[in-house]
């Protein structure tokens, strides 16, 4: 569940009952995976068309990097091939 | 229906032996026992104007504040608080039983009134519209709160705010409000005409006391508030005192983390925050002078319009 203030977003992890604050592209990717589950390559792919940015190994460190810390957050988990991630709980 | 301060000394002193008082306070039915002169006294100076029920209406809080027994009594005259049968805290000296009292009420509402999302704030306001002042104990909140009803704004709260889930809506609950320390001469100094309960030195808190709320506010009681400003004060000195607006994301965590019950509420509580701070302009607030701080806030009420407030909480957020 989550609410947009102009350009921070508010997110609350129904799961953990924590609540957070995302930027713009924090918010994004989690919108993506809320969407369908994705590994890497494919969430870099999706994100590349929302913003119009070209996909390259930058884009996928900085996602890693995301995926990681939304993970340490619970707001997101591995699937059961261990690749791809969706939002907790779904 | 009768005040508590219509009721002659003997009348007041029966019905708290008895058990049959009743003091309705905003939302809450609150039944109080106890033997103690020090309480009739502290009920009589500061609920002198909070309406009675008759017994036998439902009570949300039966109270009862006696004397310790048996074998602590050989530690000194101590008093034990308890509520609806429980006891949340150990005996304290006898003398602190009215500020007993007080801290034993907020006690009570933060555990049990879940109906309500409950902040650690104060709120006033200013016709319908609210100001919530939310800040953490020693950061002036109840020093600006007692400046702001001594100017005329109307106390909902001073230590406790109410939000109501259903319409977003401030549910006022106007009690004392404890000054503590050099705040009580601040009080004194900005409005010698106010009145304050005993002064009891030498609590873990220092000394404190209890202004007296407006009774203006106290008759007001059943009239909720929408909400209009979030402002978090901090005293500082030194400060010339100056509104900072405050990113309005940062705000809902802060409230978050100063609520009482906001994870178990769970998504309510959530939407009720995200709610309020839709209505809201939200500021951080440092300040030393007591009554240049009130005229700042007088300004600030003056010159804003209402932001429109989001529908109910069904859609008040993405999800």
């Amino acid at each position: 569940m989550w609410h947009a203030f102009d350009d921070e977003i508010v997110v609350f992890n129904c799961a953990s009952d924590d609540t957070h604050i995302l930027n713009p592209f924090s918010a994004e990717v989690l919108s993506v995976l809320e969407e369908r589950s994705a590994n890497l390559t494919e969430l870099a792919e999706r994100i590349g068309v929302c913003f119009a940015i070209r996909v390259d190994d930058h884009l996928e460190h900085q996602l890693l990097t995301l995926l990681d810390e939304l993970e340490q957050q619970d707001l997101i988990e591995r699937t059961s091939d261990g690749e791809s991630r969706r939002p907790l709980g779904s | 229906m009768a005040r508590v301060g219509d009721l002659s000394d003997r009348e007041l002193a029966s019905a708290l032996r008895k058990g049959s008082l009743r003091i309705r306070t905003g939302p809450f039915v609150t039944g109080i026992r106890s033997p103690l002169g020090a309480i009739a006294e502290g009920l009589r100076a500061l609920y002198g104007d909070f309406p009675t029920e008759a017994p036998g209406r439902f009570v949300d809080f039966r109270v009862h504040l006696a004397p310790v027994g048996g074998i602590r009594r050989w530690l000194g005259r101590q008093v034990v608080f308890r509520c609806n049968g429980r006891r949340p805290y150990l005996p304290f000296p006898r003398r602190l039983a009215m500020p007993l009292f007080e801290w034993g009420w907020n006690w009570c509402v933060y555990t049990h009134a879940h109906r309500y999302l409950v902040i650690h704030a104060a709120v006033v306001a200013r016709g319908e519209r609210a100001l919530l002042l939310p800040a953490p104990t020693g950061s002036g909140k109840s020093t600006l709160c007692a400046g702001l009803v001594q100017r005329g704004w109307r106390l909902l709260g001073d230590d406790l705010a109410l939000l109501r889930p259903e319409d977003g809506a401030f549910v006022p609950i106007p009690r004392p409000i404890s000054l503590k320390n050099d705040s009580i001469q601040v009080i004194r100094r900005f409005a010698p005409a106010a009145t304050m309960g005993p002064a009891w030195p030498d609590t873990r808190k220092g000394t404190i006391t209890h202004l007296r709320p407006p009774a203006d506010s106290v008759a007001r009681a059943g009239q909720a508030a929408g909400p209009s400003w979030v402002v978090f004060p901090q005293f500082r000195a030194g400060s010339r005192g100056r509104l900072v607006p405050h990113s309005k994301a940062q705000s809902l965590l802060r409230l978050a983390t100063n609520a009482f019950n906001y994870s178990l509420l769970g998504a309510t509580g959530f939407q009720s925050l995200v709610r309020l701070i839709e209505a809201s302009e939200c500021y951080e607030f440092e300040y030393e002078d007591l009554g240049h701080a009130v005229e700042l806030l007088d300004k600030m009420a003056a010159s804003s319009v209402p932001l429109s407030p989001l529908p109910l909480v069904a859609s008040s957020s993405e999800s």
